[in-house]
């Protein structure tokens, strides 16, 4: 059994197989339409619903029906397209909609209208205190939405006049009683406590663990991958905690990208501007930091700026905790050290010492929800010019996100001058043979690695109060 | 005139049901029994099947039947006319043998009780094949096959001399990738065949061709086919003909007598549903001294398929844009083993003025003269190729606003000379333009007892806005209001309507419209002057009708009221009416683009910051959906410049980039600030509205503007799209 609320109305469905979508579970078994599929694998936001989840009961969630586990639903409550309008009110998102001619073949119309839904619903978290904030805002809300027909400018004026008309007081919605999480499932277990998640581990030591689903999903939609069982980590409150320590900060392994956004943007602001850019605002939602770091892929976004953070994880599971640098977690390509039964808990991510800077920059095809060709994470200590405790990582240029060992050495305790910039990128020649695939050449690769570390002395050597670019 | 007329852009009478999820799209159909099909598609580009293994699939759950050549019933070749109503692209039938002629092609169809059943059953099938070495792309094409003549080919004077006899001359050769389509909604279809009738959900931009091929492939009455396409996720081109997996549907539903629904998944958007050919071109150009063109010539080639015969016209503008003595256009083609091509959104010109607009900077360039110059002193003042005027043409004006409004004469000239920060600033420009057509339309409209007014006609709404338009063609010939309205489209139980392409369904539909209604207006008044009629005995000629009120010597009444007092439930009028005459005049529309680059070097990272257009496309029928389009097509050739590239493995001819992640398109962050100039010169000689389509010309010469900026600022001449970081950082 799975219940939860949709649209208002209790709704309570046999269990759905562990790998099925939302959407499916929307579409096929209950018959509700509105919503689209455009392609199944959370690249273009036709399918786009929210979800308040019970730990969270007046904050809105845009998600990508298509690759959220069906029984993820549980206990929250859900809204589509068809629940917005009141009678033949329609809401103000709605209204602004068709004021704006917003609508072309309206196929991605459904997904756009409850990524601004959940912008318009959440309003109170955006701090307005200027048009440029705004648009961010309404830029991050629609990242992961794809038009092809208005060329966008209609969505945003829609959105720029729905955001700024006053409003009344939040609909009633909230107030909708939200069912208890249920989901009595045998192959799909939502533990919600520690002992509750060790005991599923001892009885499915090899059961694949789901967080967002972000990655598990699509390749459970492209490839057809069924499964017997999954053990579901979004349950879990110790897994989202984020508190901070004498070193640093400890940060569960169940925080979504979205949650990490505030501290990010707080104590690590070339983090968090790499974070605008992960997917898209519907990702972030649901990915990670423990599934970014486990699924050990080569172009992950965040572990190599853990990497030259120096961040160490702290591992449980079947095989008892452990604490673990970061350094010594990627085996080789998409492997780790983590074994079966085990899960990433936390992340312990130091804080920033005085003079350390941390630079971060993603080269990727389009700006927003798209895989980085290349990424680089650099780190260091400046004390007027030198450079100390220098740790460089990159993504997309070897079979884990991995450091660069040479580059380190090569600039560790001195200023980069341009005779040192042509050694720096000498040393990261002879480091890497990088991939040659769809994103970008081998070639490409190596000469855009180099770049940024170019770039990095153009920004050590920047003139004072010449206007420099933070990222790509 | 109100503001719910035309010309004023009322709010598009579809919003709402868009907005609040109660449009429904082919998939959205709720049919009783209905099964679902999925395709099992090969994994080999040229070859035979040897061999299906189907036993692990037809013994899983909720499996129905599994069609392949082998059990596929026999069904007919449609002679593909257009003017039969009977068009195809791709004209072999699914499973008609064992051949293998592209990836993606089916090799069979499980149709299941559910869907995930269905996909999970076509997963269990493994396929044997003889695999032989396929042409992945045109050169591998041209090395085993040559070239094939095209169509559209033009000459007048001799270009082969005067190039030669030039003072300052350029050649190159120009290329453009296959682009894939890939319109939000993908193909469906949903078929049954109640009491022996075919009845079709279709995703379509054309449903009377559709029924037409149909009845030819299922050897059918043509009444007794019907083809339904009430929303659409749009098309672009891909959803004009009908491709296999329809014809597939079609015959599963007839065989298991139930309905049956297919959606093809975006992978296969990539390879059974049409593409935008590969193309190759060669350009020539010369001047004389002063830089008067006296040679141009276009010769191109572009891959078709190995079943059928696709040609992409890519000189289709070039015969007649500017002003010359000695033009050679040439179309070519190559087999390659891809499905077949199609129309992508202005097919031909698209990747035609990438080629010639870049050309004709190099040449200005060459000649020392600036490019706007250049153009505004060679623009045609008559179509030359046809030796016909234009029925309208302002492309000077176009150019000569939109660079006021970009600034153009703020350029330096110089390459990489302007900056801002660590950003170098790239001004480029070209012309756009696209052919004007009208086509035969037939239409049909009701005065109703009830007040309201009703129109019909199988053409659809592709999203660009047909639904409003009618109605607002309706609202000013009878004067009710918007909310009395009523339009159906896209069913080919209605009218005969045209397909929704080549930017022709506002001229070809409104006309008809127009025509029916004051059909029906008429028919009102002759009935009211009848004898028991309100209006007994008065003259039909002193009749008056306005604001939908009959009035004569103060006698003022309602058309309801008139009809109610005759129990009549309405009057209606038919109409058809016939394409342009294209003998006296040359129908185009015209436009220029103004383009702002911004070029980091150091990271080679490359966006357009500003797009300028003005555009020439007759009388704007509604300012807020032709803004729309314009925008919308810019934003795709946007795409079509930076991104879009559909990737196939050298050695296998598989698509590479099957998915929305990797074939990348413009995000809502790519967007750069537009601003569209739209003239409104009524073209009067084209219809009575005076308007040409406007759907396809913003995205012609985009690409082009976007290489002669980045060339601006870079000093790199890039004449293979698409425009990447790659290609900019080797170049560098
Ligand atoms: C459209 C789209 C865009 C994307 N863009 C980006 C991008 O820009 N940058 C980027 O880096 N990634 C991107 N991704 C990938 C993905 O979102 C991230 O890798 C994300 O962090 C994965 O987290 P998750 O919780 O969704 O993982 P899941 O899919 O739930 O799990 C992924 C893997 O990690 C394991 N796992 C999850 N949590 C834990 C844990 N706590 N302990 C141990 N194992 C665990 C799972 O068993 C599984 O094997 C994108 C994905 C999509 C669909
Ligand atoms: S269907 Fe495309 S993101 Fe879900
Ligand atoms: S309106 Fe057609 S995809 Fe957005």
């Amino acid at each position: 059994m799975l219940s939860f609320t949709l649209n208002d109305h209790p709704v309570q469905c046999k269990s759905p197989a562990p790998e099925t979508s939302a959407l499916t579970l929307l579409r096929t078994t209950l018959g509700q339409c509105g919503t689209k599929e455009g392609c199944a694998s959370g690249d273009c936001g036709a399918c786009t619903i929210t979800i308040t989840s019970p730990e969270a009961p007046g904050r809105y969630k845009s998600v990508n029906a298509c690759i959220l586990p069906a029984h993820q639903l549980a206990g929250c409550h859900v809204t589509t397209v068809e629940g917005l309008a009141k009678e033949t009110q329609l809401h103000p998102v709605q209204q602004a909609m068709v004021e704006h001619h917003a609508s072309q073949c309206g196929f991605c119309t459904p997904g756009i209208v409850m990524s601004l839904y959940a912008l318009y619903e959440n309003r109170q978290e955006v701090d307005m205190v200027d048009d440029s904030h705004l648009d961010h805002r309404i830029e991050q809300a629609l990242s992961g939405n794809l038009c092809r027909c208005t060329g966008y400018r209609p969505i945003r004026d829609a959105a720029r006049a729905v955001m700024t008309t006053p409003s009344g007081p939040r609909p009633a919605q909230d107030k909708a009683p939200v069912p208890p999480a249920v989901s009595t499932a045998r192959d799909y277990l939502l533990p919600t406590s520690l002992s509750d998640l060790h005991a599923c581990l001892a009885r499915h030591p090899d059961a694949p663990l789901v967080a967002g689903g972000t990655d598990l999903m699509v390749e459970a939609n492209a490839r057809l991958r069924t499964f017997d069982t999954l053990i579901d980590l979004t349950r879990l409150p110790e897994l989202k905690q984020i508190m901070p320590l004498q070193e640093g900060w400890y940060i569960g392994g169940g925080v979504t990208f979205e949650a990490l956004l505030p501290l990010a943007e707080k104590h690590y602001p070339a983090l968090a501007e790499l974070l605008y850019r992960l997917g898209s605002r519907q990702i972030r939602e649901q990915a990670t930091v423990g599934g970014n770091i486990a699924n050990a892929s080569p172009i992950g976004d965040t572990p190599p700026i853990w990497l030259a953070l120096n961040a160490e994880l702290i591992l449980d599971g079947l095989s008892g905790e452990r604490r673990l640098p970061l350094d010594e977690f990627f085996t080789g390509y998409r492997t780790t050290v983590l074994g079966a039964g085990n899960y990433i808990k936390a992340l312990i991510l130091p804080s920033l010492a005085r003079h350390q800077a941390l630079w971060v920059w993603k080269l990727s095809k389009r700006r927003d929800d798209d895989i980085s060709a290349v990424l680089m994470a650099a780190s260091a200590t400046v004390t007027g010019d030198r450079l100390d405790h220098v740790r460089i990582a990159f993504g997309g240029m070897a079979a884990t996100p991995a450091r660069a060992p040479a580059l380190e050495q090569v600039l560790e305790g001195h200023r980069l001058t341009a005779a040192r910039l042509a050694m720096a990128r000498q040393a990261l020649a002879e480091e890497f043979t990088p991939l040659d695939d769809v994103r970008a050449s081998s070639t490409y690769r190596r000469i855009a690695a180099g770049n940024l570390i170019e770039r990095l002395y153009w920004h050590l050597n920047a003139v004072p109060g010449h206007k420099e670019l933070t990222h790509a | 005139m109100s503001d719910q007329t035309l010309g004023a852009g009322p709010k598009r009478i579809d919003g709402r049901l868009k907005v609040t999820g109660q449009a429904t799209y082919t998939a959205d159909h709720q049919l009783d029994n209905k099964a679902h099909a999925y395709g099992v598609f090969s994994t080999i580009s040229r070859g035979r099947i040897t061999g299906l293994a189907l036993e692990v699939a037809r013994n899983m759950p909720g499996v129905i039947e599994i069609f392949h050549h082998g059990n596929f019933p026999a069904l007919h070749h449609t002679p593909s006319s257009m003017a039969g109503g009977n068009k195809v692209e791709e004209t072999r039938l699914p499973f008609e043998d064992e051949r293998i002629y592209y990836d993606g092609q089916f090799v069979a169809l499980v149709v299941a009780e559910r869907f995930d059943q269905a996909r999970a059953a076509a997963q269990a099938v493994t396929v044997r094949y003889e695999e032989e070495t396929p042409r992945a792309n045109l050169e591998q094409g041209l090395t085993a096959h040559g070239t094939r003549e095209g169509k559209g080919n033009h000459s007048r004077g001799n270009a082969k001399q005067a190039f030669e006899s030039g003072t300052h001359r350029m050649e190159a050769t120009y290329t453009t990738p296959v682009e894939t389509h890939n319109p939000m909604e993908m193909h469906a279809t949903l078929a049954h065949w109640p009491n022996g009738r075919l009845q079709v959900f279709e995703s379509s931009q054309g449903v009377v061709q559709q029924k037409g091929a149909m009845a030819k492939i299922f050897n059918l009455a043509p009444h007794k086919v019907e083809v339904i396409s009430t929303f659409i996720g749009s098309g672009f081109g891909s959803k004009l003909w009908m491709w296999p997996h329809a014809v597939a549907a079609a015959a599963a539903s007839r065989e298991i007598g139930r309905p049956v629904e297919l959606v093809v998944p975006r992978s296969q958007m990539f390879t059974t549903t049409g593409h935008r050919p590969e193309t190759k071109q060669t350009l020539k150009l010369a001047t004389d001294e002063q830089g008067r063109l006296v040679a141009l010539s276009h010769h191109s080639i572009s891959n078709t398929s190995c079943t059928d015969q696709y040609v992409e016209t890519c000189g289709s503008v070039t015969k007649s844009l500017y002003s010359c003595d000695n033009v050679s256009v040439d179309h070519r083609t190559t087999q390659v083993n891809r499905g077949t091509p199609t129309s992508m959104r202005a097919p031909g010109a698209a990747p035609g003025l990438f080629a010639l607009e870049s050309a004709v900077d190099e040449m200005a360039l060459a000649a020392g003269i600036d490019p706007l110059t250049f153009r505004l002193d060679q623009f045609a003042d008559r179509d030359e190729s046809q030796d016909l005027p234009f029925s309208s043409n302002h492309i000077r004006e176009t150019a000569e606003r939109a660079a006021e409004r970009f600034g153009w004469h703020q350029r330096n000239p110089k390459i990489k000379s302007m900056r801002e920060g660590r950003e170098i600033i790239g001004y480029g420009m070209a012309a756009c333009n696209w052919e004007a057509l009208k086509r035969p339309c037939d239409a049909h409209v009701a005065l109703r007892a009830d007040g309201t007014v009703y129109a019909s006609c199988a053409t659809q709404d592709i999203g660009t806005g047909t639904y409003t338009i009618v109605a607002q063609t309706l609202v000013e010939l009878t004067g009710v209001p918007f909310e009395r309205i009523e339009v159906e489209l896209g069913d080919t139980s209605y009218p005969k309507g045209p397909i929704s392409g080549g930017s022709w369904t506002t001229a070809t539909t409104l006309p008809a419209i127009a025509e029916a209604t004051r059909h029906a207006i008429m028919e009102l008044k002759t009935r009211a002057v009848r004898s028991g009629g309100p209006f007994d005995g008065v003259d039909v000629a002193s009749l008056n009708f306005e604001n939908g009120v009959l009035s004569h010597n103060g006698k003022q009444m309602s058309f309801a009221e008139v009809l109610s007092s005759m129990k009549l439930a309405n009057a209606e009028g038919d109409a058809h009416t016939e394409g342009a005459d294209t003998s006296k005049y040359s129908y185009r529309s015209f436009g220029t683009h103004f383009v702002e680059v911004r070029w980091d070097p150091l990271l080679a990272n490359l966006r357009v910051a500003r797009v300028v257009s003005a555009i020439d496309v007759g009388r704007v029928m509604n300012e807020k959906t032709a803004r729309n389009q314009v925008e919308g097509a810019i934003v795709m050739g946007l795409g079509m410049a930076m991104f879009e590239h559909t990737e196939y493995d050298p050695r296998t001819a598989r698509v590479v980039n099957n998915n929305y992640a990797e074939y990348l398109v413009p995000v809502h962050a790519d967007q750069p600030e537009i601003d569209v100039i739209l003239l409104d010169y009524p073209d009067t000689a084209f219809n009575e509205f005076g308007a040409r389509g406007i759907g396809e010309i913003g995205i012609t010469g985009l690409a082009a503007a976007v290489a002669n900026a980045v060339y601006h600022a870079t000093g790199i001449r890039v004449r293979d799209l698409p425009i990447t970081k790659e290609r900019l950082m080797a170049g560098a």
